[in-house]
């Protein structure tokens, strides 16, 4: 499809000549809502963002700006109740802090959990179930040509089978390291916390996939890796396995990323979740995969 | 007291009587408006008879009767624009069928303008919402690229919102494209467009004719909710073989017309091709673009009661491009349609007409990229039957009642695979498509009643009835407009229809893919409907000269059809699941003022207007502004004869910005956001934004005169103009990215046509 476009322009500019400009937009009315996310995993502490959503032109763009204080945050199941407190950890990459809210208790397997937060006078609340079964990572492999709905792209290719009897939600996890000289995107990071350092990065995949019509069967999620590598580059690679709400929530985001590419197509809307119309967001469970090393060829 | 009932014998025979007395003291004048030249039919001349204070107009062929009261000599007067007046007496107190002929307007700027003769149709007519455009509008408008365009008029229409820039799409009160009816003699063309929408098929120099109705639908049209664009095509010429053409930036024409048999048949056969293919062979090799079309016809008058017609039309765009890597793309559409048509004259007063009527629309899509192809191919084809009768009984009355039948074929269909070894050639055989079939059927009456000087109704109904896959729906449409004269020159005039749709466009409005995908009723898919009524004041100045109006309407429409939010039609997309059904409503108001003669003609048309949409699965549920809502819609045309040889005119439009859909808020991404640009998007509102006001200004001079080569007389046409001549950087889109300096969202406004100069010419002998 990209392509398909590409070649529509070509043939446009074969006539026209289009010309295009920075221009200044009047923000929207928006009633700012609050945003959560935050995933909890068997024999880890629970880790809950809570911040501010701001109108969409608005400079206000700091952690520090849009990180909710004051939140009291807790997290029940019958066993045990954790009280959250607001953390925070310096992000060298971002030049700025984290911020967020950090449990004391590590989450139990097969546990109901309840979070609530109050903040101000509003009360959010969501449940999660810790009852998700990972997967276990075959191979992996490596494409520098791949191509799909995003177009021709270089691909890490995991291969795993399904985990039977249960429906699952997967999507693609990297640790690796990344410095100034990584490039991510089509630009280096280049950033004046970092210096000669190199650091953990996490490469999320946007692209959320269910198991319908692979039941128990091989699958293979192929992902674009989102930093510049070299030969011989390492990294950490696991397949999440997510609950039903965080995959809703990340499919929504990534069709809406899609929509983005295209100005003529109606964007998506984030239907409420979770946490009604109140807040935007999830709090889900998830299981990742034992990691495997990954080497790049190239 | 012993009263006598009344022998029914004697009361027979006072009514036959009475008929007789009638008959003897009515006489019916009909006949046919030709230009004296050519002999070709002169649709809606103005055929009036003073001492009566009446009169009607010619049908699409060239038809009028008139029934009167007898007089020793019955006036007439009959005009049509661009001719000069013709003033008939008819003394033999019988009815009468005559052949009128018309005299061709030179450019003259003395010229002498009969103020009785000019039509005030508009005033007259219970009718509303349909407007005639002028051919000779259409020739003098400025142009894009040189080439002269129908729907490019159209669109500067009141009531009338253009789509996307530079491209012949419209908008006709807040309906969606597919809610307009385009056909070319009667036949439906679903694809009207050239070179990705820049240009119609529709070549100027074969059409006779262009009716637009918007509003105050008759009985006779149905299928579409919001307009009807009826073209007629020439008939070409009964008495002598006449040559012309032109020659613009990216294509040339040419048109031959002549007798068969001299006043009885004739022909005429207009092509144009593209040569810009030429062009880019010469600049690209990864570039290819092609098109054409053929308009040809032919008639023969069988007798004095009895005409023949065959009509038809070939179009077609081929588009290519290969990538420096393994990107191949192409894609071929185009229209054909061929038109049977028999007019009979039974006695003087009921005409008819009997049409079979061919159509077949194709789209084909592909492209090869690492050894795989996909294909897409949509076409409709269609096989409609239908006769019509216009039934003159009275001064008061005429009726018009028919019917059609139209069986539709709908070829859906998209396959992706491995090139085979043998090559890349991507093609669909269309018989090894799974066929969708319909039946679109309806009957109709309608009556033009004159209740009296003043007051005159057209009502009618139409009965449409559909079946597709065993699911049938049947409707009755009532339609009515009456008018009201408050005086010779004015009138007031209300308008209720009721309208229903059977085949839908996917509303591909986009440029993701330049795919007109047609899809029919079902139990799925509900047929659109709409209510619309509207109420005008008709008024018109110094003799006719000047005629203005001030239209108000409002709309509803059911099972309008969209996407589903972020829905991006690809070419393996499955329609039906991403497709989605609402409502909508539109209301505005149309100020129109024409000048029809003298040295400087045109039109100014105002719109003040609000379209919105309503949906269970978009925006919430909520109402929101439809895309092509425009709150302002002005247009300004003139056309001013500067000498005998020298014309200038220009165009000026100005829109409201197209709304579009912003993010209201912006949420952090944590945990690595690394393809979200650490954000992502929360909407609130669709369509809660709008693009810059549209505005462009365009001109055009031309010179026309009778020049001779080697003593070969014939007539030229140099024409030079501008397209956005102040070249305003209208937008054509707006997106968003992130400034990577400051971390901020930025819009970015994309714009396509910049000033454009186009020279042309033009000949005929």
């Amino acid at each position: 499809m990209k392509n398909i476009l590409l070649a529509l322009t070509v043939i446009g500019a074969a006539f026209l000549a289009a010309c295009e400009k920075n221009i200044s937009v009047k923000q929207p009315a928006y009633s700012n809502r609050v945003s959560i996310q935050g995933f909890i995993e068997p024999d880890s502490i629970p880790i809950l963002y809570f911040n501010a959503t701001v109108p969409y032109f608005d400079k206000a763009i700091k952690k520090n700006q849009l990180v909710i204080r004051n939140a009291v945050i807790t997290l029940q199941s019958n066993l045990n109740i954790d009280v959250l407190s607001l953390d925070s950890v310096f992000d060298k990459i971002d030049c700025q802090f984290n911020y967020f809210y950090k449990g004391n208790k590590k989450i139990l397997s097969n546990t109901a959990y309840t979070l609530t937060i109050k903040s101000g006078n509003e009360i959010y609340t969501a449940n999660a179930t810790t009852n998700i079964e990972a997967p276990v990572i075959d191979s992996i492999s490596y494409t520098s040509k791949f191509n799909d709905l995003y177009g021709e792209h270089e691909g890490v290719l995991n291969y795993f089978k399904d985990v039977p009897n249960q429906v699952n939600y997967y999507r693609f996890e990297m640790i690796r390291l990344a410095g100034n000289q990584t490039q991510k995107a089509e630009s280096p990071i280049k950033s004046a916390c970092l210096g000669t350092d190199s650091v953990e990065v996490y490469e999320i995949g946007r692209a959320v996939f269910n198991d319908i019509g692979n039941e128990g069967k091989s699958i293979t999620i192929v992902a674009e890796p989102a930093y510049s590598h070299k030969k011989g580059t390492e990294g950490q690679i696991a397949i999440q396995a997510i609950d039903k709400s965080a995959y809703e929530f990340f499919s929504q985001l990534d069709r809406q990323k899609l929509a983005q590419f295209n100005p003529f197509v109606e964007p998506v809307f984030l239907q409420d979740g979770q946490f009604g119309k109140k807040a935007i967001g999830f709090f889900s469970a998830k299981k990742n995969s034992e990691r495997m090393t990954f080497t790049y060829p190239e | 007291m012993n009263i006598r009932k009344p022998n029914l014998f004697f009361i027979l025979i006072a009514l036959l009587l009475l008929t007789q007395l009638a008959r003897a003291q009515n006489v019916t004048i009909s006949g046919y408006v030709k230009d004296q030249v050519s002999k070709e039919a002169l649709i809606g001349a103005s055929v009036i008879f003073p001492d009566y204070k009446n009169g009607i107009s010619t049908n699409q062929y060239g038809f009028f009767s008139f029934t009167v009261p007898v007089r020793d000599t019955i006036t007439m007067l009959v005009s049509y624009n661009g001719y000069f007046p013709a003033l008939k007496k008819i003394i033999n107190r019988k009815s009468t069928q005559l052949e009128i002929l018309l005299n061709v307007k030179t450019n003259s700027l003395n010229e002498v303008v009969v103020n009785a003769s000019r039509n005030r149709e508009n005033v007259q007519k219970a009718q509303m919402g349909i407007i005639n455009v002028p051919i000779k509008a259409i020739k003098d408008l400025p142009v894009l690229l040189g080439e002269r365009d129908v729907l490019k008029v159209i669109q500067l229409l009141p009531g009338i919102q253009p789509g996307q820039e530079g491209t012949t799409g419209f908008y006709v009160r807040g309906g969606n494209l597919d809610q307009n009816l385009i056909q070319l003699d009667e036949a439906t063309v679903y694809n009207p467009n050239h070179l990705f929408g820049l240009f119609s098929t529709f070549n100027i120099n074969s059409v006779n004719s262009v009716k637009l109705i918007k509003g105050g639908f008759p009985s006779e049209y149905g299928g579409r909710l919001s307009s009807i664009l009826d073209i007629n095509m020439k008939e070409g010429n009964k008495t002598k073989y006449q040559t012309e053409g032109g020659l613009g930036l990216i294509s040339g024409n040419l048109t031959f017309q002549g007798p068969i048999q001299k006043n009885k048949s004739s022909f005429i056969i207009s092509g144009r091709r593209s040569y810009i293919d030429a062009l880019l062979a010469l600049s690209s090799k990864t570039t290819k673009y092609r098109f054409y079309d053929v308009n040809a016809k032919m008639n023969y008058e069988l007798g004095p009661k009895d005409h023949l017609f065959l009509s038809g039309f070939s179009g077609n765009d081929a588009a290519a491009y290969v990538g420096a890597n393994s990107l191949n793309y192409n894609t071929n559409f185009g229209n054909n349609t061929a038109t049977l048509r028999w007019n009979h004259l039974s006695g003087s007063k009921v005409f008819s007409n009997t049409s079979l009527i061919y159509n077949d629309y194709h789209l084909q899509l592909g492209s090869t990229q690492n050894s795989y192809y996909e294909v897409l191919y949509t076409g409709i084809k269609d096989i409609n039957l239908k006769t019509d009768f216009t039934a003159i009984l009275s001064p008061k009355h005429t009726l018009k009642f028919g019917a059609n039948y139209i069986y539709h074929t709908l070829y859906p269909g998209a396959l992706s695979a491995k090139v085979p070894k043998n090559g890349n050639q991507i093609t669909i055989n269309r018989d090894s498509i799974a066929k969708r079939y319909s039946n679109e059927a309806a009957l109709y009456f309608n009556d033009d009643y004159t209740v009296s000087d003043k007051l005159s109704v057209n009502y009618g109904i139409r009965v449409p009835i559909f079946n597709a896959s065993g699911k049938t729906y049947s409707f009755l449409e009532p339609r009515v407009t009456t008018k009201l004269s408050l005086s010779e020159s004015t009138s007031l005039k209300a308008s209720y229809t009721r309208m229903n749709q059977f085949v839908h466009l996917v509303p591909n409005s986009t440029a993701s893919l330049p795919a007109d995908i047609w899809l029919s009723s079902s139990s799925l898919i509900k047929p659109q409907n709409s209510t619309q009524i509207s109420l005008g004041l008709f008024k018109n100045y110094k003799e006719n000269l000047i005629e203005t109006s001030v239209e108000a309407y409002y709309k509803t429409m059911n099972n309008q059809v969209l996407f589903k939010e972020g829905t991006r039609i690809l070419l393996n997309t499955n329609l039906d699941e991403v497709l989605t059904f609402g409502n909508g409503k539109a209301y505005g108001i149309e100020f129109f003022v024409k000048k029809n003669s003298g040295r400087l003609t045109g039109w100014a048309s105002y719109t003040l207007s609000k379209a919105t949409q309503q949906f269970p699965d978009l925006n919430y549920g909520q109402s929101f502004p439809s895309s092509y809502d425009r709150t302002h819609s002005l247009s300004v045309v003139g056309s001013y004869q500067l000498t005998k040889t020298w014309s200038l005119s220009a165009d000026f439009v100005f829109y409201t910005g197209r709304p579009y859909t912003l993010p209201a808020g912006k949420v952090l991404v944590y945990g690595d956001g690394s393809l979200y640009d650490n954000y992502y998007y929360d909407y609130n509102n669709r369509n809660n934004s709008r693009y810059a006001s549209y505005n462009r200004l365009d001109a055009n001079i031309s010179n026309k005169k009778m020049v001779k080569l080697f003593k070969f007389a014939y007539e030229r046409e140099w024409s030079f103009g501008f397209y956005n001549i102040y070249s305003r950087a209208n937008p054509y889109f707006v997106y968003l990215t992130t400034d990577q300096a400051t971390k901020q969202p930025q819009a970015k406004q994309v714009s396509l046509l910049p000033i454009i100069p186009s020279v042309s010419f033009n000949f005929k002998f």
